[in-house]
This record gives C-alpha cells, structure tokens and sequence, in this order.
C-alpha cells in the first residue's frame, strides 16, 4: 500500500455517515529500531477533513505564521478535520474508508485536530 | 543521526515533496510517495520511500496520472514495458520501473531534507536521471563540460 492510495479516500462512519477525505496520514516514531533512523514510524491516525489545502501548506499548524486571512480560513478547517485513530478503520474498499463505529456514538467522540503538534 | 523516539509526524506535511540528500550530501530526487505495510496485528508502519518521475504519478490522478507514468517508464531503460494501454491504468502504476522505493532502513534523518546513509548511485530510483542525462543533456552543445 502507498500513501497516495489512501489520500482522497472517503470516509464513512458505521452508520454510513460522510466524514470528509483523507488527507494526511499521522505517524509516530516508536516502532523496532529500522537503522540509523532509529525507531520505526507507524501510522496512528488518518486526517480527515472537508479540506487538504491549508492542511498541505502548514498553516493550520500552530507554530507556522501565515497571513491573517490564510490563518483565518485554515483554523476554520481545522476545527472540521478530524482525527481518526487508525486502530477504528474497519475496511478499505472501493475508495471508501469504513470506521468501526459511528462518530458521534456514546462512547469518546473522534477528536477534532486542534491538538496536533502541541 | 537519529530522530527522539515518540516524535509525531504528518506523512503528506513533512515527508512528501521533501528533497532526498545521499551521504555525501548530494541531491537525490525527492519524496513522490511513501511505503506502507501492514503487519499481522493490523497496524501500519511506513516501509520505504518513493522517489521518480513514476512515483509522483499516482498523486496526480486521472489521465494526467497515466500520460505521466508512462513517460515516466519510457524514460527509464532496462526493465519492463510501460504497460498495455487499453489495461486498466492502476495496473501501469502499480508496476512502473520508474517508481523505486528507498527502503526506511538506509534513511539517516528527517526534517527540512531527508539525509540518506548510502550515496545516490546506490539507488535504483536513479536510472530515470541517469537516462535523462543520457537522451537529453548530453546532446546539449558543450553539456560534456557541465560541472557534475
């Protein structure tokens, strides 16, 4: 599998609700040692959101400075991109990402991204 | 050099379109695509880096995905044909020969580059230049006098 073939997908929660595309995928470097990178990364979370433009450019980060409009508009993004543990995908099929429950069930909601790089 | 252990990082963010340097510090294409494997238990781990005229090709989508890897494959001598035009497009990108992963055990560091611990002429992802300099740039007047 390639980064570029879960980028764009769609993501859709058990109850078949549309969540947005994929459009990053979050890593974390806590694998077995893979040479002198060290540890090996693992996919945690895919982002999904309305909108991969600001996402690609930075600017919904929060140590990135960005003209005020730009920073407007992608902070607005952002708090529609979510974060979606990898652990929750049920299936990829067809272009379509299947979570394992619905994102506004009972149980923890699936965070928004505003935390990411804190 | 190595990275702190735990780091968190954004694949598309700061891995895709990062320029690649070998160990000598020299210039070695950059990051088209990345890698996944999935293991036994279901996780995801980031197994290789993509790199060449290929690798960019799925990212573009479409035709402009299909024109483009295509000549991405003519470019890069040696191996396999680019494929049967009337097939179905995700099989010519699937095996394109101008599409070589970089595995993640010869990377060294990432950040603003992606330091490598081997020299580009290791890497298979350096035939598609190598042609270009071969078909094109040495039929430039005076192309034989270039600094390197």
């Amino acid at each position: 599998m390639r980064l570029s073939d879960l980028l764009g997908q769609r993501v859709v929660d058990a109850a078949g609700a549309e969540l947005g595309r994929v459009h990053d995928v979050r890593l974390v470097q806590d694998g077995p040692p893979v040479g002198p990178f060290g540890a090996g990364l693992r996919a945690t979370h895919l982002i999904v959101g309305p909108s991969a433009v600001a996402s690609r450019l930075g600017y919904d980060r929060a140590d990135v400075g960005a003209p005020w409009i730009v920073a407007a508009v992608a902070r607005r993004l952002r708090r529609r991109a979510l974060l979606v543990p990898w652990d929750e995908v049920e299936a990829m099929d067809g272009g379509v990402v299947t979570l394992t429950r619905r994102a506004d069930g009972p149980d923890a909601p699936i965070a928004p991204t505003e935390d990411r790089h804190p | 050099m190595t990275t702190p252990a735990g780091r968190v990082l954004d694949a598309m963010l700061e891995l895709a379109d990062r320029q690649i340097v070998d160990l000598h510090g020299r210039r070695a294409g950059k990051v088209d695509d990345v890698d996944l494997e999935l293991d036994d238990d279901g996780r995801l781990w980031v197994v290789g880096l993509r790199s060449g005229p290929g690798a960019l090709a799925p990212r573009l989508g479409g035709s402009v995905a299909r024109a483009w890897a295509r000549l991405a494959a003519r470019l890069t001598p040696g191996e396999a044909a680019p494929g049967d035009p009337a097939g179905d497009p995700a099989d010519d990108l699937a095996d394109d020969p101008a599409d070589t992963s970089i595995s993640i055990g010869v990377v060294s560091e990432i950040g603003l580059q992606i330091r490598l611990s081997v020299p580009a002429e290791s890497l298979a992802t350096e035939r598609s230049e190598r042609a270009i300099r071969e078909l094109f740039i040495r039929q430039v007047p005076g192309a034989d006098r270039a600094v390197e």
